[in-house]
Formats: C-alpha cells, structure tokens, sequence
C-alpha cells in the first residue's frame, strides 16, 4: 500500500483513494477527481468542513474503521477497507446473514432440501415486524442453526446454503 | 377548554402507560397542567427519555410487551402503588385494550380514553361497520371475519383487489391489499400471523378495495355529556405498505364544503357509539369527493400534533380535562383552521434492505431547531434503540402559513435531522415530500408503493469520500496503530498538519 493511500467500502462500493498533505489542506484523489479538503472539529462530532468551495457543518460519530457522517442534508456510512477490491470487486457473500436481530419465529426449510432464488428459508419478528429471509440463489439447504422461538443475532446464519452458482 | 393551564390540575398524579415519543409527549402535557407524572418502563429503557422525563418510574419487567408494556396487571399496579388518579395509554399497545380500560376503571383508576364498552364496540372493525351503516355513513362491499375458506370465496365475490384487515386493533397492522387471487391465501395467512402477535386475536376481515383513494381522517372530542366537536381532517395518503409515514392537515383535495360534510359524518357516528374523549374517524376518500367509512381509532393518533398546529387546541390537555369529567366548551363554530401543518415520521430503519427495523445505538443526535418546526422526539443520543417495540423514534412537524412553505421548512428540518449510529428512513421521507407529486398534493394511498418501488439510498458524494478518508486517515488502520511507533514509518504522518483531535 502506498502511503496516503486508503480503501473505502461506501454504498456497497469499494473506493480507492489517496491522501496528500497540503499546508492546512489535504488533497483527496477520488477516481479522476482533486478535491480540496479543509477539515475542523468545532466541537467533538461536528466539522467545518470545506470541499473545494462548498462549505458545510458536518456530524460524524466513529467506530474504529467506520464513521458514519452526516454532509449536506443526509447520513452516510463509509468504512476503511483493509485491502483493495480484488480485480472483479468484492466476493460475493456466501452465507444468508439474518438482516436483523430479532426473534425467529418460522423455519420454512429442512436440511437437504432444494431451494430456488427467492425461495422464503426462515422468518425473523422484531418490533413487531416479520421479515422474510429468503435464498439469494438456487442452492441446497446444508445445516439449519437456529430453531423457532430462539432470538437470533443481526448478522447471524440460521440456514447454511450450498451449492448453487 | 383550550388553554387551562392556570386553573387547578385536572389530575394530582397521572401514570402514562407507553414509551417513546408518545410517552415523552404526554408526561409533558401532564407537566405543564401542574400534573405530576409517573413513568412505567422496560428493563431495556431504564434510562429512555420518557423514564428520565417522569417525577416517578416504575419498572415493568423484561423487555418483551407481555412481560412489560402490554402486562395489564403490572401497569394497574405501579398506578396503585405510586397513587395515580389517572392513566393514559398513549397509542399503540394497551390503548385500544378494552380490558385494559376496564381494569383500570375496577381499580378505581381513571382512563384517559373511551368508555371500556365504546373501546370495545369500535375496536371490533365489524361491529363499527355496521354502526356507521346505522348512521348513514357509506362504507365499502365487505365480509366479516371468518375462515379462510369462506373469506377466500368472499373476496372473489367481491372481486379482486381486495383489502384484508384487522378485525382487532389498528395502526395498518396485519392490513394487506391483495391484487392476486392466488396471493390471497398466503397473504391472509401472513395477515394473521402479524395481528395475533399484536393484538392476541388473529380474525381478519375483507373489504373491497378501493384505488386511486385518499385517506382521511377527521379529530373529534367528545365529553360525558354528549357534546361532540370536530377539528377538521388529516390527510394520510402517503404510506408505505399501509403504515402512514407523512401527514398533513388540511387536506389538499378537502374544501370547506367536504370538510363540513365528513366532519358531520363523524360527529354523528360518534355521538351514536356514546364516545367519549378524543378520537379519530377515518374515510377512503375517491376523486369524485365520495367517501367510505374506514373505522375509528379509540385514542390518540400517531399525527395529532398536525392538527394541534393548525386549530391551536392542545389534544392531549384536552384528553386529560375531558377524562377528569370537564365539560368542552369549544364549540364547534369557534373551531377555525389557520396555515397548513405537516408531518413526517422518523424510523430506525433500513430503506436499503426492505425498510427492515434497524435497532441499535444512536451515536449522534441533533434535531431540527427551526422556526415554525415541533420535534415529538422519544430518543436521546447514546440511546440502545431496542428490537422489541415500533421503531419510531420522533416526528418531525413543520407549520407554516401556507403549505409550500410548510413543505419547505419540513424539508429543511429533514435535511438537518442528524441521527447516526443506526439506519433511518430519513433519505427516503426527503425523497418523498420533495416528489413532484407530493408537492402538488396529488397523491393516493397507491402514491408511495408505486413511486418508489426502485428507489435507493443515494451514493455518497465524492466530498462525502473525501472529508470521511480525511477524518478516518487521522488513525492508522486498527490492528496496525498501536504497535507503530510515531515518526517517519508512520504514513499518515504526512497528515498531521490538520487541525483534529
């Protein structure tokens, strides 16, 4: 990694960058973009921050690798990446992670069972919502984790898939 | 009746049943009548807003409603104990529990809403259908709650689409628009699955439903002695899924004719069912001004502070002086609508993944201080906003003289609404009141669901990429930091020409 450079996971999307001090400014390489940075903490979690000639308060809050910031009307969520994207951008996430914590309440599949894409695998209630976790592809069902009335934790896997594309 | 803040307290201690924005609101309204306040909580909201807000708190027990804010028993206790004369149920949980009101009346506890037997006679959606028939009042082709066998043969007598509800409870729980009639059966088992873990009661009813129509709803206060006032409508057309998520009073398409006519069309209906206290009377309105009766919500709305702003009558203050048996001496002429109120509703959660709830810390919070803007806020920074309850976390409510204006100032209140930590669903509220249509105030129940099926959170900005690597590259990458010695073999020392901590 060269120095003053920095991976980024925003949007989904994996970003390159560089960094590059300049007097009071930073110079940040975005794609084929300079921008100008000027960065103050007026008080913890709030900047004036300057881009270029667009001026802003901004409200950032930090957890390790990832700042969340508020600029220009909306939040946004960037991480630091620990590499760069590989050359086809980031693999594809194997396992279905439930989207949220929650009580499991329906098991809708067995274990050696085929499933297609879309196909609802296991149902999670929180705030009193349902969610339906379905297969991201055809695969088979290896291994079901979790059995109904169990809480089950945002990231977790209930049904292992296997197979597929 | 309106502004008695000067007279003698209608309650010496009030306990207030929720939690929340709701809770935050009602204790607040109670403090400011000279009322002193009691609190009840989860063990997950120990140290929520509305426990911290309360000359008292008691503690429920666990998180989980039954165990907490949906235990009869516990609540009717922690009144006794503390000494409260009265109890409000907010909205949502205990608040159209016709139980829930009978045992606070059996131990001699007053409940700020309906008559226990009124609860239960609108709640029952059937029952009320057939009481606003009585009145008058036209309602949708539909089929009481039964089987599935038989509500399956109804809707295709009734012929598709159809709408499935809730016979028990309200707030768009468990209601589902069904176009398919091969969707129907999973639908409606769906639909009962969802309100028996709201409301303990899975009977589902039909209607026929009705596209291309407008929801509105009309506020009435009643006292004990059978006056009833109307305080105009509200406009919420703009849901997602059947959850109401922007507000608006007045209604664009209600002039001064049609608000005349649905408000009479409420007060009749609700004089008819003996209701007392405040209560909401929804329609479907059609393009030709026709409207349906809906159903009655025995209790505080959600987007009371829309017509609060606009009739200057405090919604709550009234609630309390009515249930402590004050006679209403608003009457209905010197009820006037002044400037336009709308309101937005602010959720933790995920717009990117289906609108899912997304508890968890709130790391940041700023809200809005604007001119012409309210803020109904249930949370404080650093807050665990738990799994177990709606995901609500404030209303936004922008008044103004005329509605662009308003618009505008909800807008820029939005835009600096700052919550960090967890999702919310405040890029896609911009996105929707800043819609051409929504502007314009040319919008159907159908608005939300068909304008934005392809609708994402926006990308960041470059400069957004920008001020975060400059902020983030103040550290070396976790893992690596601390074993690194300062000085030259750090690169990032190049940058410590900024100014940050």
């Amino acid at each position: 990694m060269r120095p003053g450079q920095l991976y980024l996971i925003a949007g989904g999307q994996h970003v390159a960058l560089e960094l590059r001090a300049a007097g009071e400014e930073v110079v940040v390489l975005v794609g084929e973009r300079a921008l100008r940075v000027r960065v103050r903490e007026v008080e913890p979690g709030v900047l004036e921050a300057v881009v270029e000639d667009l001026r802003r308060m901004a409200f950032y809050a930090r957890e390790e690798d990832t700042i969340h910031l508020h600029w220009d009307g909306h939040a946004y969520t960037v991480s630091r990446a620990r590499h760069a994207a590989g050359p086809r951008g980031p693999e594809p996430e194997q396992d279905v992670r439930t989207p949220l914590p929650g009580l499991l309440t329906r098991v809708l599949v067995q274990p050696g069972q085929e499933v297609a894409a879309g196909q609802p695998l296991y149902v999670v209630e929180a705030m009193k919502i349902e969610t339906v976790v379905r297969a991201p592809r055809p695969a088979r069902v290896r291994r079901v984790l979790a059995q109904p009335g169990q809480q089950v934790e945002g990231g977790a896997v209930v049904v292992e898939l296997e197979g597929g594309p | 009746m309106v502004g008695t803040v000067n007279n003698r307290p209608p309650f010496s201690k009030v306990l207030v049943a929720n939690r929340g924005e709701i809770a935050v609101r009602i204790l607040r309204a109670c403090q400011e009548l000279g009322i002193r306040t009691v609190a009840v909580y989860s063990e997950v909201d120990a140290t929520s807003p509305h426990v911290l807000l309360a000359d008292e708190a008691v503690c429920l027990g666990r998180a989980e409603p039954e165990a907490s804010y949906l235990h009869v028993g516990r609540i009717v206790d922690a009144a006794r104990r503390t000494g409260a004369e009265a109890v409000h149920p907010g909205y949502g949980f205990l608040a159209e529990n016709p139980e829930f009101a009978q045992a606070c009346r059996e131990a001699g506890l007053t409940f700020v809403g309906p008559p226990a037997e009124v609860i239960a006679a609108l709640g029952d959606k059937d029952r009320a259908r057939r009481l606003a028939q009585v009145a008058g009042i036209p309602t949708l082709p539909g089929h009481p709650p039964a089987d599935d066998d038989t509500l399956e043969r109804a809707a295709h007598a009734l012929g598709f689409p159809v709408l499935l509800k809730a016979a028990a409870g309200g707030g768009g729980r468990g209601m589902r628009v069904v176009r398919d009639p091969l969707q129907f059966r999973h639908a409606l088992a769906s639909a009962r699955r969802e309100v028996v873990s709201s409301f303990g009661n899975d009977a589902i009813l039909l209607e026929k439903y009705l596209q291309d129509a407008r929801h509105v709803e009309v506020q009435i206060l009643a006292d004990r002695y059978g006056k009833v006032v109307h305080l105009g409508e509200r406009e919420c057309s703009v849901q997602r899924r059947c959850q109401k998520i922007v507000e608006e009073c007045p209604s664009p398409a209600v002039d001064t004719d049609l608000r005349a006519r649905l408000g009479e069309a409420a007060v009749r209906l609700t004089q008819q069912a003996g209701y007392v206290n405040a209560g909401t009377v929804e329609f479907l309105l059609d393009r030709d001004g026709c409207f349906y009766f809906l159903e009655v919500n025995t209790r505080l709305q959600v987007e009371h502070p829309v017509t609060e702003l606009v009739t200057g009558v405090d919604l709550v203050h009234a609630q309390l002086l009515i249930a402590a048996g004050h006679r209403l001496s608003l009457r209905q002429e010197e009820v006037s609508w002044r400037g336009h109120a709308v309101e937005a509703r602010v959720y933790a959660e995920d717009p990117e993944r289906g609108f899912v709830p997304s508890p968890g810390r709130i790391l940041r919070l700023r809200e809005p201080h604007l001119p012409g803007v309210r803020v109904d806020s249930g949370v404080r920074e650093g807050q665990m906003v738990p799994v177990h309850y709606d995901p609500i976390l404030a209303k936004v409510v922008a008044w103004a003289a005329d509605r662009p204006t308003a618009l505008s100032r909800l807008v820029h209140a939005l835009r600096e609404y700052v919550v960090l930590g967890l999702k919310t669903n405040l890029a896609f509220l911009l996105a929707v009141v800043t819609h051409s249509a929504f502007q314009a105030g040319e919008v159907s129940t159908e608005f939300v669901d068909e304008a934005f099926t392809s609708w994402h959170t926006p990308d960041p900005p470059p400069e957004v990429l920008a001020v975060a690597a400059t902020v983030l590259a103040q550290q070396a990458p976790s893992g690596a930091s601390a074993s690194r010695a300062p000085g030259d073999l750090d690169p990032w020392g190049r940058l410590r020409g900024l100014r940050l901590p």
